[in-house]
């Protein structure tokens, strides 16, 4: 800051200086200080790692925090609509066929057994647990602000349409702005 | 204990209970008390959390036959 380099150079010499100096400095520090905010990346597209990063942001939101959450890479099949095939080249409708269609689709980190394995889990948590389409809705619903992150649509051929909660699509500055804000930041791979 | 409104968070799981209870303290005037009746043993010490966090008051709190039962009076 400007202002504050040239109070640097300037002696207080009256109490009025050294508040104004104090004053500026002040106002610095408070723009730099972090606020109630959690920011969590989600690289990650496997069903336990998607589910804890909802469950964090749900309660974060319960606690009064504001929430958001920036999709990368494997993260983003997390908030897909569906598998989506039309329009796209042939090496992204090769991707699409490959990645989970939607949230319902994501199979755990471990125990997956070529699909069984999630199956189990949607079992164990009925009626305990609300489920990870649940969770997802619910953060849509509490106004958690949802980043998607532009190359990787680029490099798998996701449209901007493809998502079933608003998403921002941006690159790092921009996940970089809402993070270095936050006081608490996760990244989920 | 008084109150004027309550919660049935029974059956539900992190982060519901809280999730549910932002919500009904919405709904309250500032003083007022929400009762929350909670089945999760998790919500023991979430509860506390959330008061800790949100400045929310936990005037009480008890269990009686595995439930769980909170009264929080809405900061002013």
């Amino acid at each position: 800051m400007s202002s504050t380099a040239a109070l640097a150079t300037v002696p207080a010499t009256s109490t009025a200086e050294r508040i104004t100096k104090l004053e500026d400095e002040l106002e610095v520090l408070k723009q730099r200080m972090p606020d109630d905010k959690v920011s969590i990346i989600l690289l990650s597209g496997d069903f336990d790692k998607a589910m804890a990063a909802f469950m964090m942001a749900n309660g974060a939101v319960a606690m009064g925090m504001e929430v958001s959450i920036f999709f990368t890479f494997w993260g983003c099949s997390v908030i897909k609509k569906g598998r989506k095939l039309q329009g796209k080249k042939f090496t992204h409708k090769l991707i699409n066929l490959m990645l989970p269609g939607s949230a319902k689709d994501l199979a755990p980190s471990k125990m997956s057994f070529g699909g069984l394995g999630r199956k189990f889990f949607n079992y164990m948590m009925q009626g305990s647990m609300s489920s990870l389409e649940e969770q997802i809705e619910i953060a849509k619903e509490s106004g958690v602000r949802f980043q998607i992150c532009a190359p990787s649509l680029g490099l798998m051929g996701f449209d901007a349409d493809e998502w079933v909660v608003p998403v921002d699509v941006c690159g790092v500055a921009a996940m970089y702005d809402v993070a270095l804000n936050a006081r608490t930041a996760y990244f989920i791979s | 204990m008084d109150f004027n409104q309550e919660l049935d968070a029974r059956g539900l799981n992190c982060p519901l209970p809280i999730l549910r209870t932002k919500k009904s303290l919405a709904g309250l005037a500032a003083g007022q008390v929400l009762k929350i009746v909670a089945t999760d043993p998790g919500s023991v010490k979430d509860m506390q959390a959330f008061a800790n966090q949100t400045g929310n008051v936990l005037a009480a709190s008890g269990e009686t036959d595995g439930e769980f039962v909170f009264y929080l009076r809405k900061k002013a």
